[in-house]
C-alpha cells in the first residue's frame, strides 16, 4: 500500500521493540530465546470503511521473519496516546493552507486545531505541537490533554521549510512503555532547508516507534486564493534547495503503519480537522498485539505480517517490519583476521566499518595508516553511504575518526577534501530544536581533531559554527583563539624575516582579544592565560606576557601548571632575570619531572651562563630520557587534541 | 658558488675554546684563561668547490673582535672527528626514507677514520640518543630501522642538545642534521639557538630531504603572498643557513639518497684547516667576532664560524 488513496481503508500499526531483559551484547548472532524481547505491534483492521471491533488475540496470525509467533496479549482502545502535531507554517510559499500568510491568522488556526484535537483525547493522553519553519519549534511541549493550550504571537512563520528535520526529530522521540505515539503532520510536502535527506527520513521511519500520518496541504488545482503571491512570492526569492516529497512521505508514513492523506476524491484540499478526526478514531480503534519473538535471529531487520485468517475480507494494516541493532561489545574487540604469515589485507570500506563497530580505535587507525591510497578509500566510504542509515550521528562519529587520520597525512588536497566532507556532518548532527548534548560534544570532538591537525582556517570556520550552536561553551571560545594563534607559523621569530615571522595585524589584535574573552570564563581561564601569555611572548611583549600569566592557580591541571612554569622561565630569561628564569624551569620540572622542554630551556640558559658542565649534564639527561617520558609542551599547539581520546569516547557513547 | 643562496656557508669549520690539556671535569667554565688559553678555529678554503690544500700558516689572517691575532699553530686532517648524526623520524618521514637513512648511516660508519667516532640521535618532538660514541654501530642502525615515523618535529631543540653536549677539546665536533621539514615542536627559539651556537664548538651541517627553495638575502616582502607551507619552508631554510653560517657549517639538499650528501658534508669538514691562536688585546668576556682570510688568494672561498664564546 504505497498510494495515499488506498489508505482510505487503511489502518494503523505501530511497533515497539523493548528489551526488558536484554541479551548479552557480546553475542550479536544469538537466536531469540524466550522471555527476552517484547514486541508491540499496533494493528488496524477495517472492513470497507468501517473499523472492525471485537477481535481477540486468537483471531490474529502474526509472523516474524516468516515464523509464526504466539500473541501473548491484545489491547484495544485502552492504551494511552501521545499525539504529536507537526504543522508547517513556513513561508516557503506565500500562503498557509490556502490562506494569506498572516501570523495572527496562523496562530488563530493553530489554537483552533489544538482545541479540536484536545477535545478528542482522554485525560491520560498527552499532546505536543511542533511548527516547521527555518527551524523546528516545539511550541507546546508534551503535556496532558486536559485542556487545550492557547498560543500567542510572536510565531516564526516566514522562513524556509525544515520538514525532514521536523519529522525525524519527532519520529525519534522515545515512546514511554505502555503508551502509543501518533504523529500527524500537516505539510506542503516541500522541504527547503533541512539537513536530513529524504532517504534518511525513510530509514528513520522504518525504525521509529511512532505511527506517522501526513496530511497534504495542497489541492489538484493548487491554492485558488494564491494568485499573485504564488507567481511573485513576497517572502522568499531564494531557497537553498527544494525537495518535493509526496511519494517519499507516503512511503515513510506507510513504513510506520500510518498513511499519506493527499487531496480528496475531488482533488480538493483536505480539511485538517476532519482528517485528523478520521485518523484519530481509526488509531483509537486499533489493536495492540504483543509477542515475544521465538525461533528467529534477534539482530537485523524483521519482516512482520499480520492477518485475520477467519475474516479474509478485512484489510489488516501493520507496519512491515522492525530492526534490532545489536550493540557492539564494549570490551575485548575481536581483532581483524590477518592472513597467516603475510602482510595484513588492504583496508576496505567493510573492514574499517567493522573496526569502528568493534570499537577498535587503534585497529581502525592502524588500518587507515597503512592504506596507501587513503583518499580513494575515503571516497569509497562516501559513495557507500551511511552504514547505519537510521543513525546519522553514529555515521558522523565514524567519519570523524576517519578524518582524524586523513588530516594527519599532511596531504593538503586530502585535508581539504576531508574538511569539506566533515563539515557536512555539522548539518547532519544538527538538532533542529537547538543543540543538544550530543551536538555540542560533536563540535568539541571535531574542533579537537582539527586543532590536532593544525588546520586553523578550517578550525576558525568550525569554531564559529560551534559557538553559534552552543553559545557560551568556554572550550569553543578558547578553541577560536587557538586557531587564530595557530595561523601564525611556528618557530620563525627571526628578525631577518619579520614580514612572515610576525602575526598579521588581524592576528595581533584578534588573538589577544579572544584570549582575554576566554580568560573571563573560569573553566578555561588558566589555560587561556598561559596561551595568551605565550602569544605576547612570541611578539616580544615580555612584560605584558608576564602580566598576563598572572599568579599560579592551584586549580589548574598539571599540564597547564607545567606550561605556565615553562613559559615563565622563557619570559624571565628574556627580561634578563636569569636566576628567576632558572628557578622557573626547575619549578616546571618539579611539576612534570623529566619533561624535555624545561630541561632544554634550563640547558640553554646554563650554557649562556657559562655553566657548561650543567648544560652538558642536562643534554645527556635529555638524550637518554626513558621512552615513556612525556612532555605537555608536545601537545601545546594541538589544543584539546591532547584530550581527544576521552572526548571521542564520550561522543561514541552519546552516538549509541 | 653557483647556488650561493643555499650553500651560503659551504665549508666546515669548527671552533674549540681549547685549553688543550684542561681537565674536562672542571665545573668552572672552560673558557680561556689569560695567555694560556688557546682558541681553535676550523677554516675551510675552497676554490671552485674543491678544497685548497697545501696552505701554510702564513697564508692566513685571523681577527678576534677586529684585532689581528698571531696564529700559533695549524693542522690539516690530523685531529679525530666526533660526528653526531641527528635523524628526523617525525611523521612525515616514511618507511623508504627510514631505510635509506639506515643505509646512509651504515655507509657513513665506513667513511670514518679509525679514530673518528659516531653518535646517532633520532628526533621527532623527542630527542633520543640511539647510539653513543664508541658504541656498536649495529645497535644504532637497528634502532633506525625500527623507527616508525611519527609525531611533530623539534629541530631546534635537537640542535640545541647536540650543541650543548660534551665536546672533548682534543677532537673536532661535527653535527649532521637530517630533516625533511620545518620545526613544529621546539621550545627553543631561534635567538636562543643562535646564541648557543655561537658559544659552543660544533659545526652544524644540515641535510634537507627536499629540494631547496631559492633564498634571497634580507627580508622577504613577498612571503605573505606565498602559500603558508612554502613561506614557512623558505623561512626555515633561511634559519638553517644562518645557523650554518654561525658555526661554519653547510646546508645541502638530498634529493635522492641521503648517503652521498652525508659523505659530502663529512668530507668538506675533514678537508678544512684548524688554526690555533691565543687571544691578545681583547676582552675575554662575552662573544668574540671572528674574521678569517687568505689575503693572497682572491679566488678562494674561506669559511669559518663567525664568532665564539668567551665567558
Amino acid at each position: 500500500m504505497t498510494r495515499p488513496g488506498v489508505l482510505a481503508i487503511a489502518v494503523f500499526v505501530a511497533l515497539v521493540v523493548r528489551s526488558p531483559h536484554a541479551q548479552s551484547p557480546t553475542d550479536p548472532q544469538v537466536t531469540f530465546r524466550t522471555a527476552t524481547d517484547l514486541v508491540t505491534v499496533d494493528v488496524s483492521v477495517r472492513d470497507g470503511s468501517n473499523a472492525v471491533a471485537g477481535l481477540r488475540a486468537e483471531d490474529f496470525a502474526l509472523t516474524d521473519n516468516g515464523v509464526r509467533q504466539t500473541i501473548e496479549s491484545l489491547d484495544a482502545a485502552r492504551v494511552p496516546l501521545d499525539v504529536s502535531l507537526v504543522v508547517d507554517v513556513s513561508g516557503g510559499s506565500p500562503q498557509w493552507w490556502g490562506k494569506p500568510n498572516d501570523e495572527r491568522e496562523v496562530v488563530a488556526d493553530l489554537n483552533l486545531m489544538l482545541e479540536r484535537t484536545t477535545a478528542l483525547l482522554r485525560p491520560d493522553d498527552r499532546i505536543r505541537l511542533l511548527t516547521i519553519d527555518t527551524h523546528v519549534h516545539e511550541i507546546v511541549p508534551l503535556r496532558p490533554a486536559v485542556a487545550a493550550p492557547v498560543l500567542a504571537t510572536p510565531l516564526a512563520t516566514n522562513g524556509l521549510s525544515s520538514l525532514n528535520d521536523a519529522l525525524v526529530t519527532t519520529l525519534l522521540r522515545r515512546v514511554d512503555p505502555g503508551r502509543r505515539h501518533l504523529v500527524v503532520a500537516m505539510t506542503k510536502a516541500e522541504d527547503t532547508i533541512s539537513s536530513v535527506e529524504l532517504a534518511t527520513l525513510q530509514d528513520v521511519a522504518r525504525r521509529s516507534d511512532a505511527v506517522l500520518h501526513v496530511v497534504f496541504g495542497d489541492s489538484l488545482t493548487g491554492n485558488t486564493r494564491c494568485v499573485m503571491e504564488c507567481m511573485f512570492p513576497r517572502q522568499r526569492f531564494w531557497r537553498p534547495f527544494q525537495r518535493r516529497a509526496e511519494e517519499t512521505l507516503s512511503t515513510a508514513a506507510v513504513a510506520t503503519g500510518g498513511a499519506f492523506h493527499g487531496y480528496n476524491a475531488f482533488g480538493l484540499l483536505r480539511d485538517f480537522a476532519a482528517t485528523f478526526g478520521d485518523i484519530f478514531n481509526d488509531f483509537r480503534r486499533g489493536y495492540v498485539l504483543r509477542y515475544r519473538p521465538q525461533g528467529i535471529r534477534r539482530d537485523g531487520w524483521h519482516d512482520i505480517k499480520v492477518t485475520v485468517p477467519s475474516r479474509p475480507s478485512v484489510v489488516v494494516s501493520a507496519r512491515p517490519g522492525y530492526a534490532i541493532e545489536v550493540p557492539a561489545p564494549p570490551e575485548r574487540p575481536e581483532p581483524p583476521v590477518k592472513p597467516a604469515g603475510g602482510a595484513p589485507p588492504p583496508a576496505t570500506v567493510a573492514s574499517v566499518t567493522a573496526a569502528f563497530e568493534r570499537r577498535d580505535r587503534a585497529g581502525l587507525r592502524e588500518e587507515l595508516l597503512r592504506t596507501r591510497d587513503l583518499a580513494r578509500l575515503l571516497r569509497d566510504v562516501r559513495e557507500a553511504g551511511n552504514p547505519w542509515p537510521a543513525a546519522p550521528r553514529r555515521e558522523a562519529v565514524f567519519v570523524l575518526e576517519l578524518a582524524d587520520v586523513a588530516f594527519s597525512r599532511g596531504d593538503e588536497r586530502l585535508q581539504e577534501e576531508t574538511g569539506e566532507w566533515l563539515q557536512k556532518y555539522n548539518d547532519l548532527v544538527r538538532q533542529p530544536l537547538g543543540a543538544d548534548e550530543f551536538e555540542c560534544l560533536w563540535y568539541w570532538a571535531e574542533l579537537a581533531v582539527v586543532e590536532g591537525a593544525m588546520l586553523p582556517a578550517l578550525g576558525r570556520t568550525l569554531a564559529a559554527k560551534a559557538i553559534e550552536r552552543c553559545p557560551g561553551e568556554p572550550r569553543f571560545v578558547l578553541a577560536e583563539a587557538i586557531f587564530v594563534d595557530q595561523r601564525w607559523p611556528l618557530g620563525v621569530s627571526w628578525p631577518g624575516v619579520l614580514s612572515v615571522a610576525t602575526p598579521s595585524a588581524e592576528q595581533a589584535t584578534l588573538a589577544p582579544a579572544l584570549y582575554a574573552k576566554a580568560i573571563a570564563l573560569p573553566s578555561v581561564a588558566d589555560e587561556a592565560r598561559v596561551r595568551g601569555a605565550w602569544f605576547e611572548y612570541r611578539v616580544g611583549r615580555f612584560t605584558e606576557s608576564l602580566g598576563m600569566l598572572g599568579p599560579s592557580s592551584a586549580g589548574a591541571d598539571r599540564a597547564i601548571q607545567y606550561l605556565r612554569a615553562l613559559l615563565r622561565g622563557h619570559i624571565l630569561r628574556e627580561l634578563d632575570r636569569q636566576d628567576e628564569a632558572a628557578a622557573a624551569y626547575e619549578a616546571a620540572l618539579l611539576v612534570w619531572p623529566g619533561a624535555q622542554s624545561a630541561r632544554v630551556g634550563l640547558m640553554t640558559l646554563r650554557a649562556a651562563q657559562g655553566r657548561r658542565a650543567d648544560a652538558e649534564a642536562l643534554a645527556l639527561a635529555i638524550e637518554t630520557a626513558p621512552d615513556d617520558q612525556f612532555d605537555p609542551w608536545w601537545t601545546y599547539w594541538r589544543g584539546d587534541y591532547r584530550i581527544s581520546t576521552p572526548i571521542m569516547d564520550r561522543l561514541r557513547e552519546a552516538a549509541r | 658558488m653557483s647556488r650561493g643562496w643555499l650553500i651560503v656557508a659551504a665549508t666546515g669549520m669548527a671552533l674549540a675554546i681549547a685549553p688543550r690539556s684542561a681537565a674536562r671535569q672542571e665545573p668552572a667554565p672552560p673558557t680561556f684563561r689569560a695567555s694560556a688559553d688557546l682558541v681553535a678555529v676550523d677554516v675551510s678554503v675552497r676554490r671552485a668547490g674543491r678544497p685548497v690544500t697545501g696552505l701554510k700558516l702564513a697564508d692566513f689572517e685571523i681577527t678576534d673582535n677586529g684585532v689581528t691575532q698571531t696564529i700559533a699553530d695549524m693542522s690539516y686532517g690530523k685531529l679525530p672527528i666526533d660526528v653526531t648524526v641527528a635523524l628526523d623520524v617525525s611523521s612525515s618521514v616514511t618507511g623508504p626514507v627510514l631505510e635509506d637513512l639506515r643505509q646512509s648511516v651504515q655507509q657513513l660508519t665506513r667513511d670514518l677514520m679509525p679514530a673518528d667516532r659516531l653518535k646517532l640521535v633520532t628526533f621527532n618532538m623527542r630527542v633520543k640518543r640511539v647510539m653513543d660514541f664508541a658504541a656498536d654501530p649495529a645497535a644504532g642502525l637497528a634502532a633506525v630501522r625500527q623507527s616508525v615515523g611519527s609525531g611533530s618535529t623539534a629541530v631546534f631543540d635537537t640542535i640545541a642538545v647536540a650543541l650543548a653536549s660534551q665536546a672533548p677539546p682534543d677532537r673536532r665536533q661535527l653535527v649532521m642534521l637530517f630533516t625533511d621539514g620545518n620545526d613544529s615542536a621546539s621550545t627553543t627559539d631561534l635567538r636562543t639557538l643562535l646564541d648557543l651556537a655561537r658559544r659552543t664548538t660544533p659545526t652544524v651541517g644540515v641535510v634537507l630531504a627536499q629540494a631547496a627553495l631559492p633564498l634571497s638575502s634580507g627580508t622577504q616582502p613577498g612571503l605573505r603572498q606565498m602559500a603558508p607551507g612554502v613561506a614557512i619552508r623558505l623561512v626555515t631554510q633561511q634559519i638553517y643557513s644562518q645557523l650554518a653560517r654561525e658555526t661554519g657549517g653547510i646546508v645541502v639538499s638530498a634529493t635522492g639518497s641521503v648517503g652521498p650528501t652525508l659523505r659530502r658534508v663529512l668530507d668538506e669538514f675533514r678537508s678544512s684547516y684548524v688554526l690555533y691562536f691565543t687571544p691578545r688585546e681583547v676582552n675575554r668576556d662575552g662573544l668574540h667576532t671572528l674574521g678569517v682570510r687568505v689575503p693572497r688568494s682572491n679566488d678562494v672561498q674561506v669559511r669559518a664560524r663567525s664568532s665564539y664564546g668567551g665567558r
